[in-house]
C-alpha cells in the first residue's frame, strides 16, 4: 500500500472562493433591471435630487402640457409635473407595498412552518385555511380588509399582504418538505438539536433563498395591487402623490391628455417587470 | 499495428478526441486527446473514477452528449463511418444498429406509462419491420427468453414499476441486443443492482455479447468487475487515457502508479486477511429486534426486521451486510433510536434504551452517532466545516467556547484535514474530504459507537482506500466501535471483525469475519461471496489455478 494519509489536495481555483456562493454572471436584462430598481430606490430616499418641480402645487399656466424636455411626463390639470409626482409618489407606493410584503412574508412563513412541522393536525388546519384563501382572489381579500378598516396606506398594505399569505405559506411548506428530507437535518437531530435549533439553524436559512426571491417578485405584485386599489380610491387621499392615484386622476382627461394615464402606467409596468427579473436573479444567486 | 490492417473496419475508432463543457462562460475540459480502437467482437472495459470523463466518452460514442459540450478535436469513427460532427437526425439512424446503449439506471430508462410489450415493439419499428400482432408478440417473447426473463409472456403486459431492478435491466439488455448493434456501450449497467443480481446480469451479458459477436465498450468504476469480463481495459483519469492494455498485462505490468493503486485496492479487497477479533465485553446489544411497517391498503403489513439479535463489542467493527431491502438500514435506524422498534431491546452499556423517547434520547446520541452514505446531503451547504463539526458540542452543551474550538481543531486534525478547512464550506471540499468532516462530526461528542451507513459507497475507490485507513486509525486511537452497514462484501472483509448477514429482515448468518468468508454455512452467504467480482485475475488462488489450466 503506497497511500499516504494526506487527503486529496484542494484544486488551486477552489482556494480563492471563500464566499458562500460565487454570484452567477448577470445577463444584460438583469443589469438593466437592477439599474431601474436602484433608480427607483433612490427616488425613495432623495426625491428632490431627481426633480426640481413641486409635486403638490402646480403652475396654473402650465396645465395639460404634453411630454417635452422640460416635463418628460407632461403636466396635469393643475399644472403639476407628472414625473415629479411619480418620483415623490414612490414613497407612498413603496411603503404600502413593502408593508404588504412584510405582512405576507411573516404570516405566510409562520403558517408554512407551523403547518409543516407541528404534526398532522396543524398541517390539516393550516393548509386547508390556505386552500380556502386560494379560492378567493387576493385582490378581493385586500378589498375586504380595506373596506372594513377604512382607506389609508396601512390598512391597504395589510390587506394586500394578507392576500399574499397563500403564496408564502405554500412556498415555505414546499421548501421545508424538501429540506427536511436532507440528511443534515436528521444529523442535527442526532447532534442533539431541538426544534428551534433545527428550524433556525438549518431549515429556515436553506429556505431563505426561495423566500427572498419570492418576496422580491411579490413586491412587484404588491406595487400593482396597491396602485390598483389607490386608483379605486382606497389608498392615500389626494393631493399626496401615489402611483395608483396619479393614474386615477388622469382618467378624466383620457381624451385630451393621454400622457396623464399612459406614462405613469408604463412606469408602474416597468417597475413590476424589472422586479420580476431581479427576483429571478436573486433566486439563482441564493441557490446553494 | 499498421502492418496488420484488418479487413473489416474496427467497430469503434477514437482518434485524438477532445471534449470540453461550457459552463457559465468558462470552458472545462472533460476529455483530452483520447485515442483507442475496438475491434469487431472485442469486449473492452473503460475504467475510471467519477469525473474521469468516462461517461462523457460514452456519450460521445453514442451521440448523446449534452448540449453544452463541444468536441473540439479528434475524430470518432463507428464501423468505418465518421460520426464526429453528425447531426442528431443522422445519429438517430445509426443508433440501434450501429451502436446501442445499456444505461446505468434501469429504473429511469424505461417509460413508466408504457407496457414492456409496447416498449419492445419499438425495436421492430426501428428495424423497419412491419409485423402482425401475433408475429410481434412471438418475436418479443423470443427476445425476452434470450435475456432469460422469467415468465416472458406475462411481462409484455406489465409496466416497469411492477418489475425488479434486475428484471428491468434484463429487458433493457433484450432491447439493446434485439437491434443487434455492432457496438454496445454499457454504462455502469449493474451499479444500481445487488451483487448477486449483478453476477447474473453480467453472465447473461457475457453470453449474449459472445453469441451476437458484438463489440462491447463496458464503462465501469469497478476494476474487479472490468477484469472479470473484458479482454482489454482502458484506464481513464482526469480525461486522459493512462492505460490501454489486455487485462492480463494490465494486472501484471501496470504502467502507471495510478493503475497500480487501483489494482492494489482491488486486490486488497480480495485477499485482505480479516482483522482478528478480540474478546471484549459487548458495548451494544440488540435482542429480538423487530419492525413491522403498517400495511398499505389491501396489502399485508411488512415485517422489515424480524427478530434480529447481535452484539457490538467495544472498539471493534461489526458489519451489517445485506442486499437492498434486507432490513439492514431499518435495523440501524432503530439502533439510533430514529425509528421505533415494534419489539425487541437495544441495550447500550448494560442499559435498556428501547423505552427512551423524545429529548431523553440525547444521552443515547452522546454515545451513538452516525455517518451517512452521501456527504453531500449530510452536511448543510450553508455551514462552515467548523460549525458543522461543532454542532453536537453546541447542541449538547459540551464544553465552553474555547474548548469547543480546540476540540474541533483536534477532530479535524484526527481526520487529516488541513486546519484551514475549518472556515470552508462543504462545496469547497472534495467528496472524500466531506466524508471526513462527517466522520469528525460523528466523533465530536466522544461517541463510543459510530454507525456507518454505506459510508464508503459514494466515494471513489482510491478515496475509499484512504477513508478506510482513516477509520482504522481512529478506531485504534479513540477505541470507537463501528457498526458498518454495507452491501459490499469486499470492503466488509477489510474493516470488520464480526459480520452479520441479513436476508429479508432476518439474520441469515453471523460470526467472525474469518468464519463468514472462509466457511460460510448458509447457501445464501456462499452465493453472496461467490458474487464478489474480481475472481478472474485479482484473486490469488483463482488466478493461480487459472494459470495452471492455461499452461
Amino acid at each position: 500500500m503506497v497511500l499516504e494519509q494526506s487527503p486529496t489536495p484542494i484544486p488551486a481555483n477552489r482556494r480563492t472562493g471563500r464566499r458562500l456562493t460565487r454570484l452567477p454572471v448577470p445577463g444584460v436584462a438583469t443589469v438593466l433591471a437592477a439599474l431601474v430598481v436602484v433608480m427607483v430606490a433612490a427616488w425613495l430616499v432623495a426625491p428632490a435630487l431627481f426633480t426640481s418641480y413641486d409635486p403638490i402645487t402646480g403652475e396654473s399656466g402650465d396645465t395639460f402640457l404634453p411630454p417635452s424636455f422640460a416635463h418628460p411626463f407632461g403636466t396635469d390639470h393643475l399644472g403639476r409635473d407628472l414625473l415629479a409626482r411619480m418620483i415623490y409618489g414612490t414613497t407612498q407606493t413603496a411603503f404600502t407595498a413593502g408593508l404588504a410584503v412584510v405582512v405576507g412574508l411573516l404570516l405566510g412563513t409562520t403558517v408554512g412552518v407551523v403547518s409543516s412541522t407541528l404534526g398532522p393536525v396543524a398541517e390539516a388546519i393550516g393548509m386547508r385555511t390556505v386552500d380556502a384563501l386560494i379560492a378567493l382572489p387576493s385582490f378581493m381579500v385586500a378589498l375586504f380588509v380595506v373596506a372594513s378598516y377604512g382607506a389609508g396606506p396601512v390598512p391597504l398594505g395589510i390587506g394586500v399582504g394578507i392576500g399574499s399569505i397563500v403564496l408564502f405559506a405554500r412556498v415555505t411548506r414546499a421548501e421545508i418538505q424538501r429540506i427536511r428530507g436532507r440528511e443534515y437535518v436528521e444529523a442535527s437531530l442526532l447532534s442533539g438539536s431541538g426544534y428551534w435549533r433545527q428550524l433556525f439553524g438549518h431549515v429556515l436559512p436553506n429556505a431563505a433563498g426561495a423566500l427572498i426571491s419570492l418576496a422580491v417578485i411579490d413586491f412587484g405584485a404588491a406595487v400593482l395591487a396597491v396602485s390598483s386599489l389607490g386608483y379605486l380610491g382606497f389608498g392615500t387621499p389626494p393631493p399626496t402623490p401615489e402611483w395608483g392615484l396619479i393614474v386615477a386622476e388622469g382618467r378624466n382627461y383620457l381624451a385630451n391628455a393621454w400622457w396623464m394615464t399612459t406614462l405613469p402606467g408604463t412606469l408602474i409596468l416597468v417597475v413590476v417587470i424589472t422586479l420580476g427579473i431581479v427576483s429571478r436573479y436573486v433566486g439563482k444567486a441564493t441557490r446553494v | 499495428m499498421s502492418e496488420l490492417r484488418p479487413t473489416p473496419p474496427p467497430a469503434l475508432d477514437v482518434n485524438g478526441l477532445g471534449i470540453d463543457y461550457r459552463a457559465s462562460g468558462r470552458r472545462v475540459s472533460a476529455v483530452t486527446e483520447v485515442s483507442f480502437t475496438i475491434a469487431p467482437g472485442e469486449f473492452v472495459a473503460l475504467v475510471g473514477e467519477s469525473g474521469s470523463g468516462k461517461t462523457t466518452l460514452a456519450g460521445a460514442v453514442t451521440g448523446l452528449l449534452p448540449g453544452n459540450s463541444i468536441i473540439h478535436s479528434g475524430t470518432l469513427t463507428l464501423g468505418g463511418v465518421e460520426v464526429t460532427s453528425l447531426s442528431e437526425k443522422k445519429w438517430s439512424r445509426l443508433r440501434g444498429h450501429k451502436v446501442g446503449l445499456i444505461p446505468q439506471d434501469p429504473g429511469a430508462s424505461l417509460n413508466p406509462v408504457l407496457t414492456i410489450g409496447a416498449q419492445i415493439a419499438e425495436i421492430f419499428a426501428i428495424r423497419g419491420e412491419r409485423l402482425g400482432r401475433t408475429e410481434r408478440r412471438i418475436r418479443s417473447i423470443e427476445l425476452l427468453q434470450i435475456a432469460e426473463v422469467s415468465r416472458p409472456a406475462d411481462r409484455l403486459s406489465q409496466y416497469p414499476h411492477e418489475l425488479s431492478g434486475g428484471l428491468k435491466q434484463r429487458i433493457l439488455i433484450a432491447i439493446a441486443f434485439g437491434l443487434n448493434p455492432s457496438l454496445l456501450v454499457a454504462d455502469e449497467p449493474t451499479s444500481a443492482l445487488d451483487v448477486t443480481v449483478q453476477k447474473q446480469i453480467m453472465s447473461l451479458f457475457d453470453r449474449l455479447a459472445h453469441e451476437h459477436d458484438s463489440s462491447v465498450l463496458f464503462v465501469t468504476h469497478d476494476l474487479a468487475l472490468a477484469t472479470d469480463h473484458a479482454s482489454r481495459a482502458l484506464v481513464l483519469r482526469a480525461g486522459r487515457l493512462v492505460e490501454d492494455a489486455p487485462v492480463e498485462d494490465l494486472i501484471r505490468f501496470p504502467r502507471t502508479s495510478y493503475t497500480r493503486e487501483l489494482i492494489s485496492h482491488a486486490r486488497a479487497t480480495q485477499t485482505a486477511p480479516a482483522a482478528t477479533p478480540s474478546d471484549t465485553a459487548p458495548l451494544l446489544q440488540v435482542r429480538n429486534l423487530s419492525k413491522q411497517f403498517a400495511a398499505r391498503r389491501g396489502a399485508d403489513p411488512v415485517l422489515a426486521v424480524d427478530g434480529v439479535t447481535f452484539s457490538l463489542p467495544a472498539g471493534q467493527t461489526t458489519a451489517l451486510v445485506g442486499e437492498s431491502g434486507s432490513g439492514k438500514s431499518t435495523a440501524a435506524r432503530m439502533i439510533l433510536r430514529l425509528t421505533e422498534p415494534t419489539a425487541g431491546e437495544i441495550i447500550l452499556n448494560g442499559r435498556d434504551t428501547t423505552q427512551v423517547t423524545g429529548r431523553d434520547r440525547l444521552a443515547h446520541w452522546r454515545a451513538v452517532q452516525m455517518v451517512y452514505q452521501n456527504p453531500d446531503s449530510a452536511l448543510d451547504p450553508r455551514w462552515t466545516v467548523g460549525r458543522i463539526v461543532a454542532e453536537p458540542l453546541n447542541a449538547m452543551g459540551i464544553g465552553d467556547r474555547n474548548s469547543r474550538r480546540a476540540r474541533v481543531q483536534e477532530l479535524l486534525n484526527a481526520v487529516s484535514l488541513p486546519s484551514d478547512t475549518i472556515d470552508r464550506r462543504p462545496s469547497e471540499l472534495s467528496g472524500g474530504q466531506r466524508q471526513r468532516v462527517a466522520i469528525a462530526r460523528s466523533l465530536a461528542p466522544s461517541s463510543s459507537v459510530v454507525v456507518l451507513d454505506e459510508a464508503l459507497s459514494a466515494l471513489d475507490v482510491i478515496t475509499q482506500e484512504r477513508v478506510l485507513e482513516l477509520l482504522g486509525r481512529l478506531q485504534r486511537d479513540f477505541g470507537v466501535a463501528y457498526l458498518f452497514i454495507s452491501h459490499d462484501l469486499s470492503i466488509v472483509r477489510r474493516i470488520a471483525q464480526h459480520v452479520v448477514v441479513m436476508q429479508s429482515g432476518r439474520v441469515a448468518e453471523q460470526g467472525t469475519t474469518a468464519e463468514i468468508f472462509d466457511t460460510p454455512r448458509s447457501p445464501y452467504v456462499r452465493e453472496l461471496i461467490a458474487a464478489i467480482p474480481g475472481r478472474r485475475w485479482l484473486h490469488d488462488d483463482v488466478s493461480a489455478s487459472r494459470k495452471d489450466s492455461i499452461a
